[in-house]
């Protein structure tokens, strides 16, 4: 992130050592209000999983299944994006898409309400 | 995994370690790796062949022998803890039964309270009116020897002991002014066969020996054995300083044949020593102040009997079944009751060839005189009683369960048999599918 930062604040025609503090503040506080790309990712993530899931295409089952196969790893009642992204939880499942996505919800204290039918009931 | 996680004693390394030997296990969830009652773990090898027939894709893993190691170490203890406690299907509600605060007679003529111990007469039938008992005027219901059949004829039996006892006093004691004779007294709605016998020394006669008594000069020697599945017992009454024997009797045990043991007749006889005496004392209608409570000295070779008197038996449906807990039972509400104390000392046994009979204490001595008292039962009856343990404390138990299969198995129903459960409903073809009534008597 710090190598495209630079250059992405050029290309908003923003010099790169401006105050991050005021560029990132809201209108009320007078700043210039530029959302963090890592925020857009996430955010841009998020519409995107979701646009597969409920358009129940080729991809959207792709995820589903890499989801249960997280979901199985974990080994856990809750659902894994509900789960605070520690050092033991992402040391122990693969590194896949969705495991970034669930690093930066957790982050930003998002929780999701996903179709239970991913977590394995008990009897 | 979340009860793992949660846990601050798991490392980092260790909770990747643990995941991994899960998954190669393939548990979700607890009851993957618990038994069928869910009370224990299943090991390792037996988990290996269960666990193969999963439906889910598990990402494979391939755990060495040291992270095995460390999921038994670690995760096992922690997910002990959550195992089922209670079994299935056990009871664990609390009982429907009540504990009444008041307690009537069998035949309805006095009323106890069990928190004051205090107990009431009725003086007036017609308006219900109750009068207090005193310690003097109770009549403890004390029953020699234990046996089940002496519950249905309570009355006619202490009816019938007193009456033994009223009648053949002044007989005995002219017997032994005049005669000298030795005089017996048996339990005579029986015979002695059943009941067994008590002989009263010679120059005793019933006031000696409640004197006696009262003064703690009286020990007791047991002795119980079980020869060819026949059990019998015999006990006496002496003199603490000379051994001299002051009344002593012999009798069988009631049991059944199959459950012959040596630990019900050194259990059962020391019921019928204190029996005797508590009927002794109740015979003269003497009920001693606290202060004056003699001590009665017992000598018994079975420690587990001593043991057992140190434990408060309580009829419940878990013990029911338990060996010898009818005698247990009478053992420990007999104590309760009695006018006396009692001492429990132990003797080894069966020393008579080892020391000579001079250098023997007096309890040795009289120990090994009982173990030959035993014998004459032996000698003049040759058969068992046919008699079982019976749940005297408990009613006839009406169960009732259902059989996954058409019709019970030869083990079912000889298991059954063994804990003596009769079918009051009898399998009939074809309405297999019902549940069996049984009754437990």
């Amino acid at each position: 992130m710090k190598v495209i930062r630079p250059t992405i604040l050029h290309a908003m025609k923003i010099q790169e050592h401006f105050p991050k503090i005021i560029m990132e503040a809201g209108q009320q506080y007078m700043g210039l209000q530029v959302t963090h790309i890592y925020d857009i990712m996430g955010s841009e993530k998020m519409k995107f999983l979701l646009m597969h899931l409920r358009g129940k295409d080729i991809t959207g089952k792709l995820m589903e299944t890499s989801m249960k196969h997280t979901q199985l790893e974990c080994g856990s009642r809750t659902f894994f994006f509900n789960l605070d992204f520690d050092d033991r939880w992402g040391k122990s499942v693969a590194w896949t898409w969705l495991v970034h996505l669930w690093e930066y919800l957790s982050e930003s204290s998002i929780t999701t309400d996903i179709s239970q039918s991913i977590i394995v009931k008990p009897l | 995994m979340d009860v793992i996680h949660s846990s601050s004693k798991v490392t980092k390394q260790e909770f990747v370690t643990i995941n991994k030997v899960r998954q190669h296990f393939k548990v979700i969830l607890l009851s993957d790796i618990a038994d069928l009652q869910g009370s224990t773990i299943i090991p390792n090898e037996t988990l290996m062949d269960s666990t193969k027939q999963s439906t889910l894709t598990f990402r494979p893993q391939a755990p060495t022998a040291k992270m095995i190691i460390t999921w038994m170490k670690i995760a096992v203890p922690i997910l002990r803890r959550y195992l089922q406690k209670h079994p299935l299907g056990s009871w664990t509600r609390k009982p429907h039964t009540k504990t009444w605060n008041a307690y009537i007679s069998r035949d309805h003529n006095y009323i106890m309270d069990r928190k004051t111990s205090m107990s009431y007469e009725i003086c007036n039938p017609t308006s219900h009116q109750f009068r207090e008992i005193r310690p003097r005027s109770w009549k403890t219901k004390q029953m020699y020897p234990a046996d089940i059949r002496h519950l249905k004829n309570t009355i006619q039996l202490q009816t019938s002991w007193n009456r033994t006892m009223v009648t053949s006093e002044p007989q005995r004691r002219n017997i032994n002014e005049q005669h000298g004779r030795r005089a017996t007294i048996c339990g005579n709605m029986y015979g002695d066969k059943f009941w067994g016998k008590v002989q009263i020394g010679r120059y005793q006669h019933m006031r000696n020996i409640y004197n006696l008594i009262c003064e703690g000069e009286l020990v007791a020697a047991t002795d119980g054995s079980c020869r060819n599945s026949i059990e019998a017992h015999a006990w006496c009454l002496a003199e603490k300083n000379d051994a001299n024997m002051v009344v002593k009797g012999c009798g069988p045990v009631h049991n059944s044949h199959e459950d012959a043991n040596s630990t019900r007749p050194e259990m059962y006889v020391i019921i019928a020593v204190l029996s005797f005496a508590g009927h002794v004392i109740q015979y003269f209608n003497a009920m001693k102040t606290p202060k004056d409570i003699p001590t009665i000295v017992m000598y018994t070779d079975s420690e587990i009997s001593i043991n057992n008197t140190k434990k408060s038996h309580y009829p419940t449906t878990r013990n029911a079944f338990e060996n010898n807990i009818d005698v247990k039972i009478q053992l420990s509400l007999l104590l309760k009751k009695l006018p006396f104390r009692v001492k429990f000392e132990h003797v080894y046994a069966h020393q008579q060839g080892k020391i000579e009979w001079n250098k023997m204490h007096i309890k040795t001595q009289l120990n090994t005189l009982m173990d030959g008292h035993t014998a004459t039962y032996f000698r003049s009856v040759q058969s068992y009683l046919p008699h079982q343990q019976h749940c005297e404390h408990l009613p006839a138990q009406v169960m009732s369960f259902s059989l996954p299969f058409d019709r019970p198995t030869p083990n079912t129903l000889s298991r059954l048999q063994d804990f003596r459960i009769d079918m009051r409903q009898k399998w009939q073809w074809p309405n297999h599918s019902e549940s069996n009534t049984i009754t437990c008597t």
